[in-house]
């Protein structure tokens, strides 16, 4: 059923172009499907006799080996193969979780980028950044404007502390 | 008179108009002065005062407003003060808060 998943990539299997994690993929599918198993034979069979034949047309004298190969590389070029499917699955994977890293980091980092100066303070505290700077005064002004009288208050015990 | 008061009335609004922009710049210019570090405290103080119930917050923001009011060197003494307070390690600023309820209690006509 899954046989055409594996069989496109057999000859970039033998070319060594498949990364390490794909080719073990291919490789345990042909372990385990005689049918594919012996495709790939052909598919190796194939890509062995092209070797040996470009290298024959390459060591023939009245051939300019260079010039095709450039040639044979322009039209590689051309008929560039686009992106497989799973390339593509694994990059918008990617894209995803870079998306959902950044919906987590960017609230927390919010902060940091408004004290770097880079976003702008909630509206409140823009109007007010002194009170927002120096809340704790605020929130003791009282105490802080009789700092002594409160400092000279006796320290409260249990026989002095009021009932209730 | 009445007609005078009437008069002045768009001169106020026109100088209400004029001084609400100001007083945006100014604050704009006042963050824009602050450190990362004082940013930082402001952010998270405002977070604080956001999760404070509605009563308190309201106390705290008139603090504000009457701190604002006072002379300068009321502020610098308050000021020094609150730098004393900052110092104080822990068990020493909440044996000064125990003090401050006790004497608030007892000031309470």
């Amino acid at each position: 059923m899954w046989c055409w998943w594996f069989r496109r990539d057999l000859t970039a299997l033998v070319d060594g172009e498949l990364s390490p994690t794909r080719a073990a993929a291919v490789r345990s599918h042909l372990f385990h499907c005689p049918h594919c198993a012996a495709f790939q034979e052909e598919v190796a069979r194939c890509v062995a006799q092209q070797r040996r034949l470009l290298a024959l047309v390459a060591e023939t004298a009245d051939i300019d080996a260079e010039r095709l190969g450039r040639s044979l590389a322009a039209r590689l070029d051309k008929e560039r193969v686009p992106p497989r499917r799973w390339a593509l699955a694994s990059r918008l994977a990617v894209a995803a979780a870079v998306a959902g890293a950044l919906l987590v980091l960017v609230p927390a980092l919010n902060p940091l980028l408004i004290a770097a100066g880079v976003a702008d303070p909630p509206p409140v505290v823009a109007e007010k950044p002194d009170l927002f700077r120096d809340y704790t005064l605020f929130e003791h002004l009282d105490a802080l404007e009789h700092f002594e009288t409160v400092q000279a208050v006796p320290l409260e015990t249990p026989e002095t502390a009021p009932n209730g | 008179m009445a007609r005078g008061r009437v008069g002045l009335l768009p001169v106020l609004a026109g100088v209400a108009v004029l001084a609400a922009p100001l007083a945006v710049r100014l604050s704009a210019q006042q963050w824009q002065e602050y450190g990362p570090g004082e940013r930082l405290d402001a952010l998270r103080n405002y977070r604080r005062h956001r999760e404070l119930p509605e009563e308190r917050q309201r106390q705290v923001e008139e603090q504000y407003e009457r701190w604002r009011q006072m002379p300068e060197e009321e502020r610098d003494r308050i000021r020094e003060n609150y730098e004393r307070y900052r110092r104080m390690p822990p068990q020493e600023r909440s044996l000064f808060e125990d003090k401050y309820r006790t004497w608030k209690r007892e000031r309470r006509p």
